[in-house]
């Protein structure tokens, strides 16, 4: 026990230094505290209840409107969302925490499930949703879901898409809760996208037959040989108004409507997942949708800023992720102004003192951006000749790609006749670089 | 002229497909025929040119196995006609003799002597450049396996940068007659598109290729990087 208080000692007296130098989000403390004593997340003081989320797409969003609800409620909470999602980071919340929190709310990385796990035994776990994601880190779906399915304890609850059968499969011996979404001529998808991964029952291996894809293999499906089947949800969309913004959710015999917090498919499956937690949690109806309606999603996520009528976004995306890539197209595809897209994606990380690998281009959907209203697609950084041949093999027209090779140099190309909104998608990691090029298009815009 | 692709349902990993679906914008008049896990292979009762198989999951791996092994010596004896392979990723594997894992060992089809050590707790991610005639070919690789054979006669890639098939070799993958079989990833015809015109030479079929000056000059930047002492591979 020495070398724990060793660890808590100098793991607080690092928060607070660093407190000092608002370095919030820093891991280090967590991963000093884990050097001094790599149990610590064992002895560490823990709330009554945690939570934890995991997996491949929005679990980041997930937690934020967690955290942001638990705090509208005046709880006192630990979460990481100012760190990692690793071990480190995990660690650094505790440091943070007093000891008297109500509960603990954490962003867990896939990857990082095995040996958080023996550690932390989670109350209620939300799985996202699993999808391929970097193949260098995450190799492919199959074995994410075989980490998280062999490393959960049987006492924690599940709270799993089931319109999702990869990632709903998870916990045999777990109490499972499902939330799904109910197929809507508005969200099924006429075309599929290149990147499925769930083709085969997990059951016979025969063809899965989707009755209904909304994107990717997210939908509803049966077996074609056996009686697999997509999982009835326990909390369902059962309405989604995108005029009014608002969803309207089922569970059994009781119908509630709340505010849909923000636009896109994925962004309500989001919700969903925290409404189905703050349910099973019996917070009441009332209260969880009027805060709900004050939350927003992070600045880092999503931005909007108008100058002269022209609405300028900057929306993150993940590099090296296909399926966050394809969604965020598949969103702005679905607009009817006319816009420009400025594409900032290389992966800082995947490159650093290397060549980024840029197979997950070809899982995807670049497709979406060959519409008449996309005016101009502006590709900035080093991979520009990757995405000019990926883009021209996805059918856009050479006159629209314009390329250059510093991602600050993109605004230079904008031509702005005519345009409605600008996009800038840029991953995780370049959100400080996308908020240069906004002020630039802004300037352009000024001009 | 018939190009089959083997199990598309799992046989998708890592963008791979991109290879088929560039070869279908340039090679119109070509039936492609997808062959799914339940049903024959169409090569057992007809004529094809060229045969493909991306990379896969390891439980996607024992699949196609099973799917593939009542048909073995069909492709050892069209691999000996000179029938084109194109075989990606993990799927040479499945032509190997065996995959061992921990106690686990799983039988291939044992169409060459090779075998394959697998650690699912250890992946390898690297770059590759390797010769291949007079072409220089680029890749990445991503994986938990190891190849171990005598693969000097029969390599695809004389390995310039990067590791063979495994980590202390210098020859990259298996080529047999027509048959290539690499642990390159990826669309590997888009990235090499002189690699993709000899393929198609075997085929017979001398187009040129579909955006050949935008696929050049992604090529030479990424050449250009590989060939950087400072690029890390």
């Amino acid at each position: 026990m020495f070398r724990y208080y060793l660890a808590l000692m100098i793991g607080r007296v690092l928060v607070f230094l660093l407190s000092l130098f608002y370095k919030k989000g820093t891991q280090v403390p967590g991963k000093v505290a884990l050097f001094l004593c790599p149990h610590f997340l064992s002895y560490v003081k823990k709330p009554k209840t945690i939570i934890a989320v995991t997996g491949t797409n929005g679990k980041t969003t997930v937690c934020n409107m967690i955290v942001d609800l638990f705090l509208k409620y005046d709880f006192s909470i630990v979460h990481n969302r100012n760190g990692s999602n690793l071990m480190d980071g995990i660690a650094s919340a505790f440091l943070k925490a007093s000891g008297k929190e109500d509960y603990a709310v954490l962003e867990v990385d896939e990857r990082s499930f095995i040996r958080v796990c023996s550690y932390l035994t989670f109350d209620y776990l939300i799985v996202t949703n699993l999808f391929r994601d970097s193949m260098r880190r995450n190799a492919h779906p199959e074995y994410i879901r075989n980490i998280i399915d062999g490393s959960i304890a049987p006492s924690t609850t599940l709270i799993l898409n089931a319109d999702d059968l990869i990632s709903s499969e998870i916990g045999d011996k777990n109490k499972k809760i499902f939330f799904g979404i109910d197929p809507m001529e508005k969200i099924i998808q006429k075309e599929t996208n290149l990147a499925h991964d769930l083709m085969i029952c997990p059951k016979c291996n025969h063809l899965l037959i989707y009755d209904s894809i909304f994107y990717h293999h997210i939908g509803k499906s049966h077996c074609s040989n056996c009686s697999f089947t997509s999982f009835l949800p326990d909390y369902h969309v059962t309405e989604m108004d995108l005029i009014d913004k608002k969803i309207v959710i089922r569970n059994f015999n009781k119908t509630s409507v709340y505010p849909m917090v923000a636009e896109g498919l994925f962004n309500v499956y989001n919700e969903l997942a925290v409404i189905t937690l703050f349910s099973e949690l019996k917070f009441p109806r009332a209260s969880l949708s009027k805060f709900l309606k004050e939350i927003h999603i992070t600045e880092s996520r999503f931005t909007k800023t108008e100058k002269n009528n022209i609405e300028v976004i900057t929306h993150m995306t993940k590099s090296q992720n296909s399926i966050a890539c394809s969604t965020v197209f598949q969103y702005i595809c679905g607009l009817s102004t006319k816009r420009a897209i400025i594409l900032i994606l290389d992966d800082i990380f995947d490159a650093k003192k290397s060549s980024e690998t840029i197979c997950w281009l070809y899982d995807t959907d670049f497709e979406f951006l060959k519409q008449d209203s996309i005016a101009q697609i502006i590709i900035g950084g080093v991979r520009n000749k990757d995405y000019y041949v990926r883009l021209l093999l996805a059918g856009v027209e050479k006159k629209k790609i314009f390329c250059v090779e510093k991602e600050l140099e993109t605004p230079s190309v904008l031509d702005l006749s005519s345009i409605e909104q600008v996009f800038i998608l840029h991953d995780p990691y370049t959100f400080d670089l996308a908020k240069k090029v906004r002020e630039k298009v802004l300037e352009r815009i000024e001009d | 002229m018939v190009i089959e692709v083997l199990y598309p349902e799992v046989a998708n990993l890592f963008g791979d497909l991109a290879n088929i679906r560039y070869l279908e914008k340039i090679l119109p008049e070509v039936t492609f025929h997808y062959t799914h896990l339940q049903e024959e292979p169409y090569f057992k009762d007809h004529e094809v040119s060229f045969v493909y198989m991306g990379p896969m999951s390891e439980h996607s791996q024992e699949l196609v196995i099973d799917a593939l092994f009542p048909y073995k010596n069909i492709l050892k004896e069209m691999i000996e006609k000179d029938i084109v392979f194109l075989v990606t990723g993990n799927a040479l594997e499945i032509f190997c003799d065996f995959i061992e894992e921990d106690e686990k060992k799983i039988k291939g089809l044992g169409i060459f002597p090779f075998y394959v050590k697998r650690k699912m707790y250890e992946r390898y991610n690297g770059l590759c450049l390797g010769r291949f005639q007079n072409m220089k070919i680029v890749g990445f690789k991503s994986q938990f396996t190891e190849l171990y054979g005598d693969n000097e006669k029969n390599f695809f890639l004389e390995v310039e940068r990067g590791r063979g098939i495994h980590a202390t070799s210098f020859k990259e993958g298996i080529a047999v007659r027509s048959f290539f079989g690499t642990y390159l990833l990826g669309p590997i015809l888009i990235l090499n598109p002189a690699f993709t015109k000899y393929l198609l030479k075997l085929l017979h079929k001398e187009v040129s290729l579909l955006y050949e000056k935008e696929l050049l000059d992604a090529y030479d930047r990424r050449l250009k990087e590989f060939q950087d002492p400072k690029v890390k591979f």
